[in-house]
Parts: structure tokens; C-alpha cells; sequence
């Protein structure tokens, strides 16, 4: 990081190359698009670059590359809904009906469908939180300082995740 | 150990999504189990929180691109502000010595007096020393000079 702060684009790249994948997978989670995913991960490491100066090596360096494309996802979350309005779209969530449940073994096709949709519907906050946790293993201290709320903010975000996805879910996993 | 106290039964409501997500310390770990051991209510919880936590184990893995090296090399390469590029760098220097030359020829044959005109080569001199110091001074690089002036752009909220 310091070698990319100083300029060095062969560091730079280098480090792109370790943080590609987590920050992609995240993002594609967070805005359930690969290609506007793949998008936000070149701008996430361009804001890197640029701003490599301002990182302290004391922090997190994880913690800070996700709360640069947190940002960045929230941030595309917010102008989709925005442009939805005005072209007054309808935004749709496809959520599972409780009502569908299948007589014996759920599919695991659909099961994932399930999963999927419940976690796209959750608000962007408790998205960032969850996935954060599930899938990138962090600590609740890491996420807070990813999310730059506090540790029993974190903690509240996960318990109403859970809560809504264990309603989303009713009657077709959990 | 029967548990009627709904007080007593909130606060451990409240500690289950971190006891299942192994963020408690030992001691309160500890008492949450035994809490949960003797209490259905919070059994239950504790198993839906835990089915949850289970279900999202099925998220459908994402498909990775290719590197997004390539792409982002040739982003950053668009932002590199036009100024520090080289071929500017190189014009820029070319039109300073220009400058020079045609104004010592101007000074001379307007009859500016000795004075005047190196007073205007003078200061084109400062002109092209600047530029040349910008570009060769100790450990001035272009990306030095692109960092320093992106450093005031850049936001994360």
C-alpha cells in the first residue's frame, strides 16, 4: 500500500490482483448486476489509487477497501431508485410467496432464488452488514469501521436483517 | 432453572444474534447458553437466527470476470489529467524555448535597451526552469504530481 501511495502502478496492480475477487463478489451482492459489479470494482481500486495518500497504516486496510465500495454501492443503490421513480418503474423484488411452499425437498435452485431475492429486498444497510458478515467473515468491529457506524449499531443492523430474512423466508427454508 | 421474568428473557433476546455469530466474550457466551438451555422462547430464537444464518450458506456463489486489471489500467490512464502528460510536458517545453528565442530576436530588433531584454529572457528562463523543475526535480514524478492533485478530490461517503 505504501508503494502504491507512492505511485508504484506494478504495487498498484498487485494489489488489485489480492482484492479483486472479495470486493466483486460483494458488490455483485450488494447490486445484484455483474456488470454494473464489475463496473463499481474498477472505480472502488481507481478511488484507491487515488486516494492512497490518505490511508494510515494503523487502520484496517480490508475495512477501509469496503467501506470505499459500500460507498460506492450505496451510492448506485440510491441513484437506481431515484431514476426508477422518475421513469416510475416499478420495483420489483420477486419475493418467494409463503404460500408457494413445496411438498417435500425444496430445490436447490430454488432455494438459492429464495436466498437471493430475500437478501436483494433487505434495506442497503442491513444488506452491507449481512453480506459483509456471511461472506467476507468480518468481525462486528471490522464491519463497523467498514460501515463507520458503532459496534452495537452493527450488532441492531444484523438482528433486523435476520429478522426480515427469517420472515422473507417463512414458509419456504427457515 | 424455569425462566418467567420477560425482562431477563428480552435481554438475552437481544445478545443472540451476537452469541450465534461467536462475537460475545467467554463469560457472557456462557450465560446466554445456559439462559438458552432453560428457556424455549429464546431456544427458539436462537434456532431461527441459526436456520438463517444456515439458509444464506445457499446464496448463489457469484460469477467472477475475468481480471478487471485490463479495464482499470486503461480508466486510469483516461484520468490522468492532460496536463502532466508527457507529449503536453514535451510541447510545453518546446514552446518556452520558442518563446525565449523569439524574444530576445523581438527585444533586439524593437531596440529594447540591454536591460529590458534580458529582463524578458529572464522571465521566460523562470517560465521554463519551472516546468523542468517539475518534471525532473528530486523525486518528482508525474504520478506524484497527479496523486497530489487527486488527494483533494477523492470522497468515500
Amino acid at each position: 500500500m505504501e508503494r502504491t501511495a507512492g505511485g508504484d502502478e506494478e504495487a498498484f496492480r498487485l494489489l488489485v490482483e489480492r482484492w479483486e475477487r472479495p470486493i466483486f463478489r460483494f458488490l455483485d451482492r450488494m447490486l445484484s448486476s455483474p456488470e454494473e459489479a464489475e463496473d463499481a470494482s474498477q472505480e472502488t481500486f481507481l478511488r484507491v489509487f487515488e486516494q492512497a495518500r490518505r490511508y494510515r497504516p494503523e487502520g484496517q486496510f480490508r475495512s477501509w477497501l469496503f467501506r470505499i465500495a459500500g460507498n460506492l454501492a450505496r451510492s448506485r443503490l440510491r441513484r437506481r431508485k431515484v431514476l426508477q421513480w422518475v421513469r416510475l418503474e416499478p420495483v420489483l423484488h420477486d419475493r418467494p410467496d409463503p404460500g408457494e411452499r413445496a411438498d417435500g425437498a425444496i430445490e436447490k435452485r430454488e432455494l438459492r432464488r429464495a436466498v437471493r431475492e430475500a437478501v436483494r429486498a433487505l434495506p442497503e444497510r442491513q444488506k452491507q452488514a449481512v453480506l459483509l458478515r456471511r461472506y467476507e467473515e468480518m468481525s462486528y468491529a471490522e464491519i463497523a469501521t467498514a460501515m463507520g457506524v458503532t459496534v452495537p449499531a452493527v450488532e441492531s443492523l444484523l438482528q433486523r436483517a435476520t429478522a426480515a430474512l427469517r420472515s422473507a423466508l417463512a414458509g419456504t427454508v427457515v | 432453572m424455569k425462566y418467567s421474568d420477560d425482562t431477563a428473557a428480552k435481554h438475552v433476546l437481544g445478545r443472540l444474534q451476537a452469541f450465534a455469530d461467536g462475537e460475545l466474550s467467554p463469560g457472557e457466551a456462557e450465560r446466554v447458553r445456559a439462559h438458552s438451555a432453560a428457556c424455549p422462547a429464546c431456544a427458539r430464537a436462537l434456532a431461527e437466527i441459526e436456520s438463517v444464518n444456515a439458509a444464506l450458506n445457499a446464496y448463489e456463489e457469484t460469477r467472477l470476470p475475468p481480471s478487471i486489471w485490463p479495464g482499470l489500467a486503461e480508466r486510469l490512464e483516461r484520468r490522468r489529467p492532460f496536463f502532466w502528460s508527457v507529449p503536453f510536458a514535451v510541447g510545453a517545453s518546446a514552446a518556452a524555448a520558442a518563446g525565449l528565442l523569439i524574444g530576445l530576436w523581438l527585444g533586439s530588433a524593437a531596440g529594447l535597451g540591454g536591460g529590458q531584454a534580458a529582463l524578458a529572457g529572464e522571465t521566460l528562463r523562470g517560465d521554463w526552469s519551472e516546468v523542468g523543475s517539475l518534471l525532473s526535480g528530486a523525486g518528482t514524478t508525474l504520478d506524484d504530481l497527479y496523486l497530489a492533485d487527486a488527494s483533494n478530490g477523492g470522497e468515500t461517503e
